[in-house]
């Protein structure tokens, strides 16, 4: 704590760690490294292929799938499993190779942490590679190269982004909190002298905080959004051509299209540039009152997907009349009466009244009518993924801290509404504050008390 | 004339106290040097001991066998538990010692003490031999000769300057600082209108710092007031700024922050229109009444207006003025965490000395340094405390790793496992300690088992019995909150407001030690945040636990920043967990000192 707070969690404690091992930018391949006990059980979360990770051989490399906690396809990916000791740092080492767009980089390195890695330290791999025995003494002088060169390369970083808007929306966050920190503390050390802070006081500054973390998550999403592009959910009955669609507006056959109901069981997922935009079009499996247990699942998806998604793409046969289901449930963006080259039984205006939305007929078979349907994603999309005022890319390690600060305020909830005193408080106040130190590169230790005492006149 | 004995403490402050007590304890001849013998353990500052984390250190002293605890529960005039809306972590005692009695207590205790010897004396100079000191040259020109020395420095209102002593440690090559302080002005008690004043009564409960002293009600206590500073204080400290010396640059030594003189106050806080003044009594029969909040170095004429400015003092009288001082320090991270000067082997520092201030600090520094200064002696090996196992442990660590620009008081926001460092079980992380240095007696050491056992298997009863449905309602109606059949009696202790003794009296059982009963309480009822701060300390137990080298070569790692190297170099860490809390030093220092660190195994 303030006198002095063990600020750095040391690398000899069983953490796992992961870091892009190819120079940063857009290569054609991009390599991610895991190294420490929890290397295979992430690898098994986030890559699917077509043999369980238990079962694999120890560095021959498997073809697969980079999936995120969804189990949703991200980036088609290879991976090879080092096993300990028989790796670069003795430890359980995994490689994934995915394509080398920064975004997928990150978004796996983000899929690493939240299996329970942390970002690497400068140099770490080689010191644990150095640690652990598996570099010989004589190059010790080049492993505390690399480790000093490589810290000065993140600072270097470090340093570009400090006239940045997220770092003052931080240091700003961090100082709010070693404020409230230190009004708690002053209470415990000085209880004679500084009164206790109401309970509501302190509700009302933890709810400001919780929602401040969640604005710069989100504002790092936003962030994501523009580089991954608008989700476009097409939901819709069974058979009204949703994976025709899709393929149609991709050129290609990525669907599995079949003239039976219920093909598309899983969600598939399809990253589009068109109309100047990024689009992700996932395909979802069709809606219908269903005994099949794994079909009522894929309509569950369905509903999930539908509810992420930033527009909602209903589609429906125009040859039929409405579908069963209720339009309000799916709140749609948009409306597309497929198989318009078919005979229509449905008229525009009568859509568009029921589901509330407006409607275009397109042919998806035909190619008829897509231009005008993307146009009309476009401009729906609105400012959607084109960067807002909070847009900020977040590193791993930013957003680690933050989700650490978001989880310590959770904590610290639980703690306040169970009407424990100050001291429990600081316990989850002051791990917060800590991290988001860690991200800026400062400690908190004496800064407390300064403040108690700046803030507080108190003393014998 | 030559002395000889395997210790020498030079001076009986606090610290000088513990530390000779302790030696003399573990059977060695211990010689004691003070300036005058009226001068052990005196209280020149207000004599009150305990509050927020400096009860935790007398208890922690009290633990390890020490006097502290002991002597103020024989003599204090006023007690009472602070902080008592809070957590068990926060709550601390705090005693008003009747002054004289505090001294002569522990007098009676240093002279009764087998092994010590007492001389009136001054140091004139250290003599070593290589790099270890053999002994020290008094003012009387005895020559003391001992495989040991602790040291502390006194010097208050009265004591002759310990100036000697410092251009002593200077010219031995210890680095020294300067710090100031000041006092408040003392009233005599008939010139104060009590009756005007909010009172403040002591406990009407039995409360000890010791686990040994009886648990009884002193025969007679008094009151403490409180009072508070009015507008026209104010006026008369503005319009009086430039006669202070603290203000007009005649002292520049670095005041305390936590104890600003009233100037002090005033000047940096403007709007606050009242600041609280203390009016605590010294003694029993001691006319003296001491202001607490009034520190200030203007001067007499200022003082007596300032005093008459508070409610129920107008007529107060002065009798011995506020001043400011300044001294001299040794910058603490020439220490180990064993309080011994790295340059010197067998030359301990403890106290004001150090940097701290307040009679806690100095004790615990002092036991831990008598401790090490015997072990020094008879060749065993050194002992420290760690941050997770005390507040003594977080005093050095601080000390020697951070040092201080300003007196060091201890608060409990310094300690980072401040929830495992509570005042009630400072036995249970020290206790064992104490014994294995042969400090803690058989007296004791039973106490403290019987008390542990009591604990252990109160808890396993909790585990293993279950509310059984014959009981249920009865239960419910007798604590007053519902319990259901099959649950466990741990569970129910865990809540908040469920009182064990309440729950054995229903059961038939007799009633507990209340000490046994807190203890059974507070593991349960704050279990879950216990078990986080305890997976913490675990988690860094691997940095704490690697021992850097006393003698590494700092200047050899190349690749090591030129203002990480400076740091290390001067601090010298003994381990990387020490490394870790020197401010500055980076992530990427501590993974070079890995790294170098592994080349010196190997090699």
């Amino acid at each position: 704590m303030c006198g002095g707070v063990p600020r750095l969690q040391g690398p000899l404690t069983r953490e796992t760690i992961v870091a892009e091992a190819t120079p940063p930018g857009e290569g054609g391949i991009a390599i991610i490294r895991l190294s420490g006990p929890l290397a295979p059980a992430i690898l098994s979360q986030i890559f699917r292929g077509n043999q369980p990770v238990e079962q694999w051989a120890g560095h021959r490399l498997y073809a697969g799938w980079l999936v995120d906690e969804l189990g949703q396809p991200l980036d088609e990916a290879m991976a090879v499993w080092m096993r300990a000791p028989r790796s670069y740092t003795r430890e359980h080492v995994v490689e994934l190779q995915v394509h080398g767009s920064p975004l997928v980089v990150r978004e796996a390195i983000h899929l690493c942490c939240a299996g329970g890695a942390r970002p690497a330290r400068p140099g770490e791999f080689t010191l644990r590679a150095f640690l652990n025995g598996r570099l010989s003494l004589a190059q010790a002088e080049s492993v505390a190269q690399v480790i000093a060169s490589e810290s000065r390369a993140a600072l270097q970083g470090h340093v570009s982004d400090l006239g940045g808007r997220f770092s003052r929306l931080v240091e700003q966050l961090r100082l709010d909190l070693l404020d409230w920190l230190s009004r708690l503390e002053a209470e415990l050390d000085f209880g004679d002298e500084v009164a206790a802070e109401p309970q509501e006081a302190n509700e009302a500054r933890l709810l400001g905080l919780r929602q401040r973390v969640s604005r710069l998550l989100e504002g790092g999403e936003e962030g994501r959004i523009a580089r991954r592009g608008v989700q476009v959910a097409l939901v819709g009955p069974p058979n009204a051509g949703k994976s025709t669609l899709l393929n149609a507006l991709l050129g290609t056959r990525r669907a599995l299209v079949s003239p039976h109901p219920g093909t598309t069981r899983d969600r598939l997922e399809e990253t589009l540039r068109a109309a100047g935009r990024t689009f992700r079009l996932v395909d979802t499996a069709g809606i219908r009152e269903t005994e099949d247990p794994i079909e009522s699942m894929g309509v569950a998806l369905t509903r999930a997907t539908a509810e992420e998604s930033h527009l909602r793409l209903l589609v429906l046969d125009g040859s039929c009349s409405l579908p069963p289901l209720d339009p309000k449930v799916w709140n749609p963006d948009l409306v597309v009466l497929n198989k318009c080259d078919l005979e229509a039984a449905l008229p525009v205006e009568e859509v568009v009244s029921w589901a509330c939305a407006p409607a275009l007929s397109v042919s998806a078979r035909e190619g008829e009518n897509l231009e005008k349907l993307l146009e009309l994603l476009s401009e729906r999309a609105g400012r959607v993924g084109q960067g807002s005022e909070l847009e900020y890319f977040l590193t791993e390690r930013q957003r680690a801290a933050l989700h650490v600060v978001s989880s310590h305020l959770e904590e610290l909830d639980a703690t306040l509404r169970s009407g424990l005193s100050a001291e429990f408080l600081c316990l989850d106040l002051r791990a917060a504050s800590q991290a988001l130190g860690e991200i800026l590169g400062l400690e908190i230790s004496e800064e407390i008390l300064e403040r108690i005492f700046s803030t507080f006149c108190l003393g014998k | 004339m030559t002395k000889f004995s395997r210790v020498v403490v030079v001076g009986a402050g606090h610290a000088g106290c513990e530390a000779a007590l302790a030696c003399a304890r573990m059977g060695l001849s211990t010689i004691v040097l003070t300036s005058s013998r009226t001068h052990i353990a005196r209280m020149p500052c207000n004599p009150s001991i305990g509050g927020p984390a400096k009860a935790q250190l007398v208890r922690e002293v009290d633990a390890l066998g020490g006097e502290m605890a002991r002597v103020i529960d024989r003599t204090h005039l006023h007690i009472r538990m602070l902080n008592t809306g809070k957590g068990p972590a926060v709550q601390a005692l705090r005693a008003q010692a009747h002054r004289p009695a505090y001294s002569e207590a522990m007098q009676e205790v240093l002279i009764s003490q087998e092994r010590v010897t007492i001389f009136q004396d001054l140091v004139l100079e250290l003599r070593t031999r290589g790099d270890r000191v053999v002994g020290l040259v008094g003012s009387s020109g005895c020559l003391y000769r001992c495989d040991a020395v602790v040291q502390f420095a006194g010097g208050r209102s009265g004591e002759p300057p310990a100036n000697g002593l410092a251009s002593c440690l200077r010219s031995m090559g210890l680095q020294m600082g300067r710090l100031k302080t000041g006092t408040t002005p003392r009233v005599h008690r008939d010139s104060v209108d009590f009756g005007s004043l909010e009172r403040i009564e002591p406990s009407s409960v039995p409360l000890t710092f010791s686990e040994l002293s009886p648990r009884q009600l002193p025969a007679r206590q008094l009151a403490c007031f409180l009072t508070r500073t009015s507008p026209r204080t104010r006026e008369i400290i503005l319009s009086n700024l430039d006669r202070s010396p603290l203000f007009g640059g005649q002292i520049q030594g670095t005041g305390p922050r936590y104890c600003p003189s009233i100037e002090d106050k005033m000047v940096r806080f403007p709007d606050r229109t009242t600041h609280q003044v203390w009016v605590e009594p010294e003694g029993f029969d001691v006319p003296e009444v001491y202001l607490q909040g009034v520190s200030t170095s203007l001067p007499l004429d200022v003082q007596h207006e300032i005093v008459r400015s508070l409610p129920g003092l107008e007529q107060a009288v002065i009798i011995r003025p506020g001043y400011a001082v300044e001294y001299d320090y040794v910058l603490p991270t020439q220490l180990l965490r064993t309080l011994e000067c790295r340059a010197w082997k067998g030359l301990f520092l403890a106290g004001q000395i150090n940097g701290t201030s307040g009679y806690e600090e100095a004790a615990a520094q002092g036991i831990l340094a008598g401790i090490n200064a015997a072990l020094r002696a008879e060749g065993g090996d050194p002992v420290s405390i760690g941050r997770d196992q005390g507040y003594l442990g977080v005093l050095v660590d601080d000390l020697v790793c951070r040092g201080t620009l300003e007196p060091y008081r201890m608060h409990t926001s310094r300690a980072e496992y401040r929830l495992l460092l509570r005042q009630d079980n400072a036995d249970q992380r020290l206790t064992l300690l104490g014994r294995r240095v042969g400090l803690v007696d058989q007296h004791r050491w039973a106490v403290f088992q019987a008390k542990q056992s009591a604990i252990e298997s109160e808890l396993a009863r909790l585990q293993r019995e279950r509310v059984s449905g014959r009981v249920e309602s009865d239960l419910s109606e007798w604590m007053g909150q519902s319990v259901q059949a099959g649950q466990k009696l741990e569970e129910l202790v865990a809540r908040p407001g469920f009182s064990l003794a309440r729950l054995r009296s229903f059961q038939g059982l007799p009633e507990l030690d209340p000490r046994v009963v807190e203890q059974v309480e507070i593991s349960l009822r704050y279990q879950g945040y216990l078990r986080r701060q305890q997976a913490e300390v675990e988690r860094l137990q691997s940095l704490e636990a690697r021992a850097l080298p006393v003698d590494l070569d700092y200047a050899r790692i190349a690749s090591l920043s030129a203002e990480a190297r400076e740091k290390l170099e001067t601090v010298r860490p003994s381990t990387l967990g020490q490394a870790s809390r020197i401010p500055g030093i980076t992530p990427s220092d501590l993974s070079l000192l890995m790294v170098t660190l592994k080349q010196c195994q190997t090699v």
